[in-house]
């Protein structure tokens, strides 16, 4: 199932889409990673810069706090400079660091102004103070206000120092998260990694997929092709294509060859072959094109006579497809030339061979009645001068001698009476011979008409013909529903009969008769089987079967001429039939007939049903 | 034995070319009490002679075409039975003798073709004698009340 699965190329497809829509995905979720350590980092930034800048603030005041105190011991007033300084700096980086805050840390800004609030506080002490030692009042600073400076710079300090750990603890818990989402953007690189292998992997399955189908293709179209030529050049056939749009027309060299021309020797123009066609055929042929065309034939299949380089004319087998065919027709069409020019002369041959036979039959088996009719009139016209002869001479009979008398009688009412009785009999077989030979002769004669015909009915009419023997002998008849076939009714009811004939003839004697017709339908055909339980035919008259007047062994008692089977033989032979058996003797026999379901009527060869319907007549 | 007046005598040519075939028609007519006249022709040109020869006088021509029934066997040598069939039919000055074809064929589409060519009665020969002396024994009653053309339209 995988093995199907991995061949089809929707299923590729449709990875390969989802592994690229994965890979977009991945991307985002890169990128997303990416900003979020980025705003960590900057975060970072900001917490070191705040701790830097509150330091800065610190030393501010620290250095503020060393020059107050300079003043206060020297009085210089050169020492305030330092003061001065400070105190300019202090101004400047506290806004510094308040702006700091503010921007990346609002929620810290409580803190930093209850912060500013002490700074400011401060440096207002430190501000009174010099203004107190200038003015001159109190030169000396108070324990109070000395400790009051202290505290509050410890104040700041401490206030100063909460918030710069809380900020270092910060800086360290992002520095944590920052080594997770490193650990984390690490996984999510190998999933990609592995994604993106997935999809060039998949692509080039894909590609090699479609490449192997494309290769496997053209190997068959190859293989198609060469069988193809091979096939052409083994049969020696010409090959033609014609374009009925364009007009254009390609010839194979064995198509010309065929002809007797070299590759070379004519154009390849369609008009130029036409013309090679025989005139009487072309008719015919441009007929049989022209069904093709509009779809009345299902194949183009034409036979005509082309003219040939050395003035003779070949029959040729014309065969082909339609190609390019859509709703507006045939534009094309490819096909094969044959030459059958020594099978159409064979098949000539046959035809006047076989006419001749059955001229020959016809005129034998006629010709031979009219003796016949001598024959019997003057034997009977003998027996009856003889009856005369005896009634004249009885009378006188007593006077003969008994020598004399004894002579007379054994001519008159036994040697005369015999030989008339086998002269009888012989003209008799001879009659039913001649005749037989007649009706033989007659099946290529009859013009076959094809409709559609119902087997039962004339099953049942050959059945009800049969009906006294039938009745007398207590035959068992069993018939399956027959089907309805395009045929000539009369041929089957000649063959049906003579089937049932046989087998009602044939039956044993000692046991009772059973006869069964069924039928088996397969694509082209119907297979009728009569079966009987007869007494069959033995191995060495199986050969005979079908041979004119033959007659097995085992049915000296029965009457019969050993014509019907070679009759129905002959029959379905033009009916484009067939007729076998199987048989064991003393068991019975199995007559298959086969009738196809589009019979295409051969004539036998026989001269009348092509040229006139007249028979031949006794020439002399 | 009924003997038809001699008015109503009328001559039979029979063209047969099998001599024995010849003699157990006549026999079997002379039983059937027919005792008209008979011209025998053996084959197809000497009965075309003795109807359209030339040399005839204007009383043989007349005798031979007035009062005439032809018995006609189709398969006979040199002109056959179709052959004379379509002379007598086909000329206007035999065209009303009565033709009966009487021949050993009986396959249909010969009795249809003689029927077509204006045969007017067709008759077959039975091989078996019973049945050929009573087919010649029917005939010849037949013939002996048949009327033929008095005149021929010249």
């Amino acid at each position: 199932m995988w093995q199907k699965l991995l061949r089809q190329r929707h299923y590729y497809l449709v990875m390969f889409v989802l592994l690229s829509v994965a890979t977009v995905a991945f991307s985002f979720i890169v990128y997303a990673h990416y900003d979020r350590i980025q705003d960590q980092n900057r975060r970072s930034l900001f917490e070191y810069e705040a701790i830097r800048q509150s330091r800065v603030v610190l030393v501010d005041l620290l250095d503020m706090q060393t020059g107050v105190h300079a003043y206060l011991i020297s009085g210089e007033e050169k020492t305030l400079t330092a003061y001065r300084t400070a105190r300019t700096m202090l101004d400047r980086d506290l806004s510094a660091y308040r702006t700091l805050v503010l921007r990346y840390d609002p929620e810290a800004a409580r803190d930093i102004y209850l912060w500013l609030d002490n700074i400011r506080s401060l440096r207002k002490t430190f501000d009174d103070q010099v203004e107190n030692r200038r003015l001159g009042r109190g030169a000396a600073l108070t324990r109070e206000a000395f400790l009051r400076q202290v505290q509050d710079m410890a104040h700041v300090r401490r206030a100063l120092e909460t918030t710069n750990i809380k900020r270092i603890v910060d800086v360290r818990l992002q520095a944590a998260e920052v080594a997770r989402a490193r650990s984390d953007f690490f996984y999510t690189l190998i999933i990609g990694s592995v994604l993106l292998i997935g999809v060039m992997l998949l692509g080039t399955v894909t590609i090699l997929n479609l490449e192997a189908d494309f290769r496997s293709r053209l190997a068959e179209q190859e293989g198609v092709m060469q069988r193809y030529r091979e096939v052409t050049e083994g049969i020696n056939d010409g090959l033609f294509e014609v374009n009925f749009v364009s007009g254009d027309f390609y010839c194979s060299a064995a198509y010309k060859a065929m002809l007797g021309y070299g590759p070379d020797e004519v154009e390849n123009r369609w008009d130029v072959f036409r013309n090679m066609i025989h005139p009487d055929d072309r008719e015919v042929a441009d007929a049989d094109l022209r069904r093709y065309m509009e779809g009345t034939d299902g194949a183009y299949r034409s036979t005509f006579r082309m003219r040939h380089k050395d003035g003779g004319y070949r029959w040729i087998l014309s065969r082909g497809v339609g190609t390019g065919a859509d709703f507006s027709g045939i534009k094309s069409m490819i096909g094969t030339h044959a030459d059958i020019t020594e099978q159409k002369q064979r098949e000539e041959e046959l035809r006047q061979l076989y006419a001749d036979l059955e001229t020959f039959t016809y005129i034998t088996s006629h010709d031979l009645r009219a003796p016949l009719v001598n024959l019997k009139g003057f034997s009977k016209e003998l027996e009856i001068s003889m009856k005369d002869v005896s009634a004249a001479i009885a009378p006188y009979q007593a006077g003969f001698a008994a020598a004399d008398q004894k002579t007379l009688d054994l001519a008159l009412n036994e040697d005369v009476p015999e030989a008339l009785g086998f002269i009888a009999k012989g003209v008799e077989r001879m009659d039913s011979l001649t005749r037989a030979i007649l009706d033989l002769s007659r099946i290529g004669k009859r013009v076959y008409t094809v409709e559609p015909v119902n087997t039962q009915t004339i099953f049942d009419k050959c059945v009800g013909a049969l009906g006294y023997d039938i009745t007398q002998k207590g035959i068992e008849i069993a018939c399956a529903p027959l089907p309805v076939v395009m045929s000539d009714a009369i041929a089957l009811e000649q063959i049906f009969g003579n089937l049932l004939d046989n087998a009602v003839k044939y039956l044993r004697t000692d046991v009772t008769g059973k006869i069964e017709m069924s039928v088996r339908e397969t694509s082209h055909d119907y297979i009728f089987t009569l079966s009987d339980n007869g007494r069959g035919i033995a191995d060495i008259d199986k050969p005979k079967v079908f041979e004119i007047f033959r007659r097995a062994r085992n049915t000296t008692e029965v009457g019969g001429l050993g014509l019907g089977m070679a009759y129905v033989k002959a029959t379905l032979r033009r009916l484009s039939g067939e007729i076998w058996f199987d048989s064991k003797i003393d068991e019975g026999t199995r007559f298959h007939v086969r009738l196809p379901k589009r019979p295409n009527l051969s004539d036998g060869f026989g001269p009348v049903s092509r040229t006139s319907t007249q028979p031949p007549l006794t020439e002399t | 034995m009924m003997v038809p007046a001699f008015d109503d005598q009328f001559t039979l040519v029979m063209i047969e070319d099998d001599a024995g075939h010849a003699r157990l028609i006549r026999k079997n007519l002379e039983r059937a009490g027919i005792g008209n006249p008979v011209r025998h022709f053996e084959d197809g040109a000497s009965a075309i002679d003795y109807f359209f020869g030339d040399h005839l006088s204007a009383e043989q021509v007349a005798e031979r075409h007035e009062r005439t029934l032809v018995l006609l066997d189709l398969n006979i040598p040199h002109i056959d039975g179709y052959e004379i069939l379509r002379r007598l039919k086909g000329d206007p000055s035999t065209r009303a003798i009565p033709v009966i074809v009487l021949t050993t064929t009986d396959n249909p589409r010969e009795i249809d073709r003689c029927y077509e060519l204006g045969c007017n009665v067709y008759i077959t020969k039975p091989v078996e004698y019973d049945n050929f002396s009573d087919a010649i024994r029917k005939l010849g009653l037949m013939l002996a009340v048949v009327k033929v053309p008095n005149t021929v339209v010249k």
